[in-house]
């Protein structure tokens, strides 16, 4: 219904039933206009005719009683016109038309079936005429008795149907033309009317076929009536409050925006990989972090619609339990062999999706936690080496003190070598601990300088002093080159000797008898650069990045039998770094290695 | 306390990195009337087994060289024949199983450094007694 209603505009829906309404009651009503009409005429068609015959038959007495019949033909001619007569005339005695309404016929000798002498009252006559109509004529006698001087002949219209259709025919046109044209009128007026609503109606189809409730558009109307004014206010106040509501959602649209990005700048941000997948493990999301972290290309769009195991190497198995997908799960993934190609912890969360329907997403994080693996296995390596470290000298003491107890040692050489050897050991030990106890601080960060101004030359000179007794011993040439004028700097003085003792005693110690060891120092614009050279065994190429990490000692066997904690150089590296310069080293092997210790001066 | 007596001119071979504690161990089983031949690394062990014979190996687990566990494989690989009984060294921790050395290893005793020398001497004799007595 509605739709049907929708496909025609209201005015034309209203014209066409005022016009099919109209039709048919004009039909209607001329039915019943023609049946009334045609029962009253049949009723009072022989009653009239006769009246009026009389009525006629006295006229013509009277007018030739008064006026020697001269009004006789005016008259018949008035009489001949009337609906009912087909012809009228008046027959003297002898049969001679003395009028008719045909005035052709007067003087001509007419029926003569019928004369006047022959009755007193009016004769009704049936007559078939030739081409097979009826007529019934009336004879009336005018005049009585001796006055009588002819007789009326009034041919009546026996179908008075077809007469009467005869004299409508000429309306016809009208009568077609005035009802149609009356109808068109009210056609138009109607549709003026209906205007302002059709157009209403119009526009509420329109809203009531939109898909949104704010899916639509009003128009206001132009017509003046009342209807059309109240429909514009009404308009005038949603179209008011569809532009409230619509900047509320372009608000909340654009503010939406703003937090979407807000978060996607944070997710980019981090240094984690974070991914979210369907429930096909397809990923819908991935940050910049996960497709660098997985060497993949950090355009996020690259990654949507692949899996998570896709992006691992093809050899890694992430070994995702089927049947786990609704426990979160952290796992670590080994990218290589070894802990230094890589290993990354991932985890998996699930997410119920928005809907809340149980189609289970997942988001996934992957952390690079190489690092920190590296680290551990370093503290383990550490306390593995300190615990050796500790270990060694102190099993020596253990065993010297232990074989003097119970050898009853009558050389007192010998007693003196093992007590020597005792106390050896004991440094050895000592310094250790003396290491351990700044690589802990240094650990910890708490590895405080306390600087003072000092007198580089006497100090270096001091260093010097200090190792030249090792030099001696192995016969090594000891070249110190310093300077004519040295800057003032500003030093840690123990810790500042006790790195350079470490270089040149490195020097000495991994310097074959009778090479040589170059103590230089040169000074720049801003800094001042103390070099310990030597001709010892050098450092291999695969070793030297390793050789300031603590513990680190050269898998060299020249190396390995001679007495060291590897923490010699992780300190004088930190105390260079301290003092706001670095530690720098070129070595070869079998020929050699310097060490640059760089200093800012003041 | 005298040291535990033993026969005459057993060989052991003292396989010790550490030139220090080498000495002392020197010292005391040559006191206690052993043979004693030193070997500063691994390989030198390895090649010391294989030219001559000992009666216990005395060897360090850390060394240059062969590690004292590679000296051992490479024992049991290459000379099952001998059946050396062995003392093992460490300055390990307790990482290092015993039981586990024993059976994969062969090995008869370990000894944690610091030891005593008496305790390493108790566990010479040990070994000598096990070789000698069935001969």
């Amino acid at each position: 219904m509605q739709l049907r209603s929708s496909q025609q505009p209201l005015s034309r829906r209203l014209l066409g039933h005022y016009l099919m309404f109209g039709l048919a009651s004009i039909i209607v009503l001329s039915a019943g206009w023609w049946l009334l009409g045609q029962s009253l005429l049949r009723g009072h068609h022989e009653h009239e005719l006769l009246h009026r015959i009389d009525e006629v038959r006295s006229l013509i007495v009277a007018d030739q009683a008064d006026n020697n019949g001269v009004g006789t033909q005016a008259l018949i001619g008035l009489l001949g016109s009337e609906v009912w007569v087909a012809y009228a005339g008046v027959v003297d005695a002898n049969g001679k038309f003395l009028a008719h309404s045909k005035p052709t016929r007067i003087g001509k000798i007419g029926d003569r079936h019928c004369l006047p002498a022959d009755h007193e009252t009016v004769i009704e006559r049936q007559i078939v005429w030739k081409d097979g109509t009826r007529r019934r004529e009336y004879w009336a006698p005018l005049g009585s008795g001796k006055a009588s001087f002819g007789c009326l002949q009034i041919g009546v219209v026996d179908d008075l149907e077809s007469a009467h259709w005869n004299r409508l025919t000429n309306w016809l046109p009208f009568a077609i033309l005035a009802p149609i044209l009356t109808l068109g009128i009210g056609g138009i007026v109607l549709q003026s009317t209906a205007r302002t609503n059709a157009a209403i109606e119009g526009q509420l189809c329109a809203v009531s076929a939109g898909d949104s409730p704010s899916d639509f558009q009003l128009q206001t109307l132009t017509e003046p009536s009342p209807a059309a004014r109240g429909w514009n206010r009404l308009v005038e106040r949603a179209l008011g409050q569809r532009t409230t509501s619509s900047l509320d959602t372009k608000l909340s649209q654009s503010l939406g925006g703003l937090l979407d990005k807000r978060f996607e700048r944070i997710l980019s941000s981090l240094p984690d990989g974070v991914a979210m997948t369907d429930k096909d493990g397809h990923i819908t999301y991935a940050n910049r972090a996960l497709g660098v972290l997985l060497q993949q290309s950090p355009e996020t769009a690259a990654l949507r619609g692949r899996t998570i195991q896709e992006l691992f190497p093809r050899d890694v198995n992430l070994h995702l339990g089927t049947g786990q997908e609704s426990r979160p799960v952290v796992f670590e993934v080994p990218l290589g062999a070894t802990l230094a190609e890589g290993v990354l912890r991932v985890g998996r969360s699930p997410v119920v999706g928005d809907d809340q329907s149980s189609t289970l997403q997942h988001v996934w994080t992957v952390r690079d936690i190489t690092q920190q693996k590296l680290a551990d296995e370093m503290r383990t390596q550490f306390v593995y080496s300190a615990t050796h470290e500790l270990r060694t000298p102190l099993a020596n003491i253990k065993a010297y003190a232990e074989t003097l107890a119970i050898n009853e040692l009558t050389d007192p050489e010998m007693q003196k070598s093992f007590l020597n050897t005792i106390n050896s050991e004991a440094t050895r030990l000592a310094r250790f601990v003396e290491e351990l106890l700044n690589v802990s601080q240094m650990e910890a960060g708490s590895l405080s300088l306390y600087r003072t101004e000092v007198d580089l030359e006497r100090l270096l000179t001091e260093i010097g002093d200090k190792v030249r007794p090792q030099m001696v011993q192995k016969e090594i040439t000891f070249d110190v080159q310093l300077p004519p004028k040295l800057p003032k700097v500003l030093v840690d003085k123990d810790k500042f000797i006790a790195a350079l003792v470490n270089l040149l005693g490195n020097a000495a110690k991994y310097t074959p008898d009778n090479g040589r060891v170059t103590f230089k120092v040169t000074v720049a614009l801003k800094e001042i650069q103390i070099s310990v050279e030597d001709t010892g065994i050098g450092i291999s190429s695969d070793e030297l990045p390793k050789l300031c990490t603590k513990f680190f000692r050269s898998t060299d066997d020249r190396v390995r039998v001679l007495p060291g904690s590897g923490l010699g150089l992780a300190f004088t590296q930190e105390v260079a770094r301290l003092h706001g310069g670095k530690l720098s080293v070129h070595s070869e092997l079998n020929k050699g290695s310097e060490f640059i210790m760089t200093l800012p001066t003041a | 306390m005298n040291p535990p007596a033993v026969s005459a001119a057993h060989s052991i071979l003292v396989a010790e990195d550490n030139r220090v504690m080498s000495d002392v161990m020197r010292f005391n089983l040559q006191k206690a009337g052993y043979h004693v031949t030193i070997a500063r690394n691994g390989t030198e062990a390895w090649e010391l087994l294989q030219s001559a014979r000992f009666d216990v190996l005395v060897t360090d687990y850390q060394m240059p060289g062969l590690t004292g566990e590679e000296v051992c494989k490479a024992m049991r690989t290459h000379r099952p024949d001998l059946h050396l009984p062995i003392i093992f060294l460490s300055a390990r921790g307790l990482e290092l199983s015993v039981e586990r050395m024993k059976s994969e290893l062969g090995i008869e005793t370990l000894l944690h450094k610091p030891f005593s020398p008496r305790e390493l001497l108790e566990a010479v004799a040990k070994c000598v007694e096990k070789t000698t007595v069935p001969v």
